[in-house]
């Protein structure tokens, strides 16, 4: 067989239709009108456009400061403070209470005295009976204890959060802001015929629960608030464990050692001026949604 | 000004490589209207975007990579078509009494072995200007064109060209 041959143009020869077309073109591109492209220029425009729409937008918010966060000087926070303080913030202190003060006093006690034990019954509405704290530590009652004996008397380096008084009637609010308070003690200087003011000391109270008293159920894992509350005679609040803040007596757990054990004792301490708060006191024990799982009276 | 194209004006571009063209578009095709489209397009192309050529050899290189681009741009879009030519035994612009000749043996190969069968036998390029004007490796091209050697025996039944 013959070499093969390749040559094209033998079987196949280019129309002179196609070789007059092709050399028309330069005619017929320099006459054909142009056209802007429209469609190219609206889509580049938009382009451009949303970009710079963007860009805006972007640094329009940009700008925008996020809402800033001032700090917590609400209620909460001083009431927090204010339980912040621990009995030997007072408990070192000498007490400046005035005789009339001292009138408010439990008969059993003189000013110092800070073993007065009031007590209160274990059903919520029964009065409570004064007892002596020896008693209250057999008992499975829950008691009021007065925090001296077992509290450090020195003074602590910080502050202490509450604002001696003159007027005892309408206490200022403690507050974490305020500048420390003058010490109580009269000024050297003054002329000896004046008498010295004197300015009440608070006291802290603690109120503990035997856990045993209180019947909660809970389930595997849950953990359950547990916090307290202190009316007067009146209706208002001593003292609140702020079940918003992280003062809360104490975590139960389902199953955990200070769930079942009996005779662990939930504690809270608040405080009060004696010259405001005499009589009997109304507490509870709630959770969290206020929901009051015990409530006792304990008398001063 | 008319236009120049490495020292060649279009017309005589046009006349001098309008068989190349024609032969790649009919080559790739094998069908008539479609082969002229392409070839206009080629024109075209080269009239309107006036590319640098350094010798005639580059030149003709591009036309018949455009050439080529332009073919599988019309196969794409016809790909759901197959013309009657397409499938007919003996090239459309063939006699029957060619049907046993080597072009007409060549335009029933694979599109791919045949252009690189066509590239390297009847416009005589090296395998590496082959590589160049398809945009495919050297070594890519020396296998198809093997095997479009292998292709063509079976089908042309000689075995005493290389």
């Amino acid at each position: 067989m013959s070499k093969p041959d390749f040559d094209f143009s033998k079987y196949f020869e280019v129309p002179d239709e196609w070789i007059e077309s092709a050399l028309n073109i330069p005619n017929a591109v320099n006459t054909r009108p142009k056209v802007l492209p429209i469609r190219r220029y609206v889509a580049a425009a938009s382009i451009v456009l949303v970009v710079a729409l963007g860009i805006s937008v972007f640094f329009f918010f940009g700008n925008k400061k996020s809402i800033p966060v001032k700090p917590d000087n609400s209620g909460i926070a001083v009431q927090s403070a204010s339980e912040s303080v621990t009995a030997s913030d007072i408990g070192g202190a000498e007490s400046t209470q005035t005789p009339r003060d001292a009138k408010t006093q439990p008969a059993t006690g003189s000013r110092n005295d800070r073993s007065t034990i009031p007590t209160h019954s274990t059903q919520p509405t029964q009065a409570a009976v004064s007892t002596l704290p020896q008693a209250a530590e057999s008992s499975s009652a829950p008691t009021y204890v007065s925090p001296a004996a077992e509290l450090p008397q020195s003074e602590p380096t910080d502050a202490p959060r509450y604002q001696p008084t003159h007027k005892p009637v309408t206490p200022a609010p403690p507050s974490p802001t305020q500048p420390k308070a003058a010490p109580t003690s009269p000024p050297a200087t003054s002329s000896p015929a004046t008498v010295s003011p004197t300015e009440e000391q608070k006291k802290t109270g603690i109120i503990r629960m035997p856990s045993s008293a209180i019947e909660m159920t809970a389930a595997a894992d849950e953990e359950i608030r547990l916090y307290c509350r202190v009316y007067d005679s009146q209706g208002r609040i001593l003292g609140d464990s702020d079940p918003y803040g992280a003062s809360h007596i104490v975590d139960i757990e389902a199953g955990s050692e200070a769930y079942e054990q009996v005779g662990t004792m939930y504690s809270y301490s608040f405080e009060y001026l004696p010259s405001q708060v005499s009589g009997t006191l109304r507490y509870q024990f709630y959770t969290r949604g206020d929901h009051v799982v015990y409530t006792g009276t304990v008398t001063i | 000004m008319p236009k120049t194209y490495a020292g060649i004006c279009y017309d005589d571009v046009v006349r001098t490589y309008a068989q190349t063209v024609a032969s790649v578009c009919m080559m790739q095709l094998n069908h008539p209207a479609d082969a002229e489209d392409c070839f206009q397009n080629t024109f075209l192309k080269l009239y309107t975007s006036s590319p640098d050529f350094k010798d005639e050899r580059h030149l003709k290189a591009w036309l018949i990579r455009v050439a080529i681009n332009e073919c599988k741009s019309t196969l794409r879009t016809r790909s759901r078509t197959l013309p009657l030519e397409s499938v007919a035994q003996i090239p459309v612009f063939m006699k029957e009494s060619d049907a046993d000749s080597a072009p007409a043996v060549l335009m029933r190969l694979t599109p791919k072995h045949r252009e690189v069968m066509y590239l390297y036998y009847c416009e005589e390029y090296k395998i590496d200007e082959i590589a160049k004007i398809l945009g495919k490796n050297v070594n890519t091209v020396k296998t198809r064109l093997r095997r479009a050697r292998e292709e063509f025996k079976q089908l042309y039944g000689g075995d005493d060209f290389e």
